[in-house]
């Protein structure tokens, strides 16, 4: 072994001082060998292939056969014969020549007999038979060679890693260098428990130093089977699974829920139930947007942003408290219409919850949206185009951060949407400050629907007056969406005419905004690729489900 | 020769220049008011627990504010969530990683036995996290208020020290 073997292939060309003969070496027959006077003799003259004999005193092996591919076993076969022994299986990686070869070494145990065999394989497919059924010692050495070059050893029984880890994807020789310096390849595992990951979220990455060659999300950590208990609740013992598929945002999904089986029913839900519908729900989501903010900020590294967001919905939980009875998880909503009227204090309480979030918003934009740092973490990180969104399904401020001005509730309005005045944030850069900018404008925007909800809310009862005591839904399905913290959340309730639906579907929005990560942050730094997962405001659960 | 009964006179007559004290209940102090919890929010419950965290409930005023990613820098893990039976193995791990002394509090009716998520033929949801190790404080609700939360920690604390170190507060 010269020094220039243990220098990384990558910088090298082919290296000339291997073990092996001058190169170039065509895969067709041997050119004779430069050979002192007499040429050294060939113990294997008598087999049917073309060995040659060689110098041992220079090479170190006294016989060596170049032969093609499909010949391999049957020269195996013809040296065990000779009862000679498998030494080792070396792979070579001729990256000039465009090829790969295969070096087997075999030795007599009882003489001075070593016989090399090569054989060259095409570098983009590069596939040889095994010998392990010859040489049974062949299945480690194959492996081994699969694991550093890729070559396919074709009928060997267990072509798995050896030397590499059980779930490695690569072969060693593909150490191509992005940047002209030597590779530092290697996987990282994300999660399941991350502080970034905002929930339990497992990303199997390919890295190269900081860059993510590859990423894959891995779900199902929080898999609660909501899907599978919408087939064993009735209608109305489902409410509470509702609320905690995503539980920022619970009163959307609620109301989703609750809407399928009104649009079902054919049920009028009276005006007052349908404002404080929307006015809670809108309440919701500015404290949804509130811990995304909290967290994102956590996620790039600022930590008081996290109190201030959660100082804010404090507020927001204590008037939902009043109404509701529940910090978090609220079923507030009944088929029908509510649980309960609001009371005055609510009233009261929400009109200064308004007036006072406005100055806030104000705060937050010039302490951290217009702060330099901050944007330079985010400007032209993470671009989602258009056409990905579009691929993916994406919605929400995802969809609306790259230009597409999609909202459920202006798209397909549902409940008294249409009466209010309100604009839906579009930005169409597509990084991940167009996000972040389309989830503040929406707080603002959410402000003004509750104000105009305050102003216009009619009086009378909360609850339809004639609900059947046992909901039970025609045969059929039924859709409703809505436009949820995250995006569009749509439910399937798919019924045949008994009290416990045959199938609940419940589409999340987070399970298509990640979909497109795997894509979209190939090649990024790590920390920007967090950023960009930030960006996507994802709750695992909505996920998983 | 000296008995032990000779010992014990002359450590009696040392009293009034040293003082004895066991050195476990200064070790149970520090730990108690210092509690550092492993960042395990799972799900729901996990919202509940950075509120405990922030402004308003403020886990500082009892030291257990320093919320450690790494289970080797932790003292107590708050299992906030469902613990599926795709993450008990990682849960596992990352309590055998946790250095004693530890604790571990089961956050929510989901950590207590598996919360809501349980119904005849359930096929994901481990039914609660006692069953994978033993868990020292349970806090019920489903989620827990984060004043639930602080009165687990508090009940940790009395578990540690032996007494408990705050008034508990009477509704009027």
């Amino acid at each position: 072994m010269s020094a220039s073997d243990l220098q990384p292939k990558a910088d090298l060309p082919p290296p000339a001082t291997s073990v092996a003969a001058p190169a170039p070496r065509p895969a067709a027959p041997t050119q004779p060998l430069p050979a002192a006077a007499p040429p050294p003799p060939n113990p294997l003259a008598h087999l049917p292939f073309a060995f040659q004999g060689v110098d041992y005193a220079a090479r170190g092996y006294h016989c060596e056969v170049t032969i093609a591919p499909d010949q391999i076993i049957a020269v195996a076969e013809s040296l065990d014969k000779e009862g000679l022994a498998l030494d080792t299986i070396t792979g070579v990686d001729w990256i000039a020549e465009g090829q790969m070869e295969v070096v087997y070494d075999y030795f007599h145990p009882a003489r001075a007999l070593r016989v090399v065999v090569r054989t060259r394989l095409p570098r983009d497919n590069p596939e040889v038979a095994s010998i392990h059924r010859v040489f049974p010692g062949a299945n480690w050495h194959e492996r081994e060679t699969h694991d550093f070059f890729g070559i396919r050893f074709l009928g060997h029984p267990n072509l798995t890693p050896f030397l590499l880890p059980e779930d490695a994807d690569y072969h060693t020789h593909e150490a191509i260098p992005p940047h002209g310096v030597p590779s530092e390849m290697f996987t990282l595992n994300l999660g399941p428990q991350h502080p970034a990951t905002h929930g339990v979220l497992r990303v199997k990455l390919r890295m190269d130093g900081e860059y993510i060659l590859h990423a894959e999300p891995v779900c199902g950590y929080i898999h609660r089977m909501q899907e599978k208990m919408g087939e064993n609740r009735t209608y109305a013992q489902f409410l509470p699974n509702t609320s905690r598929i995503d539980y920022l945002s619970a009163m959307t999904y609620t109301h989703a829920f609750v809407g399928a089986v009104e649009r079902a029913l054919k049920l009028q839900v009276p005006p007052r139930a349908e404002y404080i519908r929307v006015l809670t729900s809108e309440l919701n989501r500015i404290s949804s947007h509130l811990v995304w903010w909290g967290a994102f900020l956590l996620d790039l590294g600022g930590f008081t942003p996290l109190l201030y967001a959660f100082d804010d919905r404090e507020k927001i939980l204590d008037l939902l408290e009043g109404v509701t009875g529940s910090r978090l998880t609220y079923s507030y909503y009944r088929i029908g219409g509510l649980c309960n009227d609001v009371d005055d204090a609510f009233i009261k309480g929400t009109r200064q919850f308004v007036a006072q979030m406005r100055p806030r918003l104000k705060m937050y934009r010039s302490l951290v949206t217009d702060n330099i740092i901050f944007r330079k973490r985010l400007i032209g990180i993470g671009p989602i185009s258009r056409e990905m969104c579009r691929k993916y399904g994406a919605t929400g401020p995802v969809i609306r951060g790259s230009g597409v001005p999609y909202d459920v509730r202006r798209v397909e309005p549902y409940s008294v949407y249409p009466e209010f005045d309100f604009e839906v944030p579009v930005f169409g850069e597509g990084d991940s400050l167009a996000r972040y900018l389309v989830r503040m404008e929406e707080m603002a925007q959410s402000l003004r629907i509750i104000e105009q909800a305050l102003d216009k809310l009619p009086a009378g009862p909360v609850m339809v007056e004639k609900v059947p005591r046992v909901i039970k839904l025609p045969a059929g399905d039924y859709c409703y969406a809505v436009e949820a913290a995250r995006g569009r959340f749509a439910v399937r309730i798919v019924s045949d005419n008994k009290e416990i639906p045959y199938r609940v579907k419940l589409r999340t929005p987070s399970l298509s905004n990640l979909s497109l990560f795997e894509e979209a942050s190939a090649g990024m730094l790590l920390p920007d690729a967090l950023a960009l997962m930030g960006s996507l405001d994802l709750v695992i659960p909505d996920i998983d489900r | 020769m000296e008995t032990q009964e000779d010992s014990l006179q002359g450590l009696r007559d040392c009293s009034p220049y040293v003082k004895f004290a066991k050195l476990d209940e200064l070790l149970a102090l520090g730990r108690a008011n210092s509690l550092w919890p492993l960042t395990f929010g799972l799900a729901c419950c996990a919202i509940e627990m950075m509120a405990a965290g922030a402004s308003r409930f403020d886990l500082s005023r009892f030291g257990a504010e320093v919320f450690r990613p790494s289970p080797r820098q932790a003292d107590v893990m708050i299992v906030a969530g469902t613990i599926n039976k795709k993450m008990a193995m990682a849960v596992k791990t990352l309590y055998d990683q946790m250095p004693e002394p530890k604790w571990v509090i089961a956050m929510g009716n989901c950590a207590i036995s598996g919360g809501p998520f349980v119904f005849p033929g359930q096929y994901a949801v481990v039914e609660g996290v006692d069953k994978l190790f033993p868990v020292d404080v349970y806090i019920p609700g489903c989620p827990p208020r984060p004043e639930a939360l602080i009165e687990g920690l508090l009940k940790l604390e009395e578990k540690l020290t032996g007494k408990r170190r705050w008034p508990i507060v009477k509704p009027e």
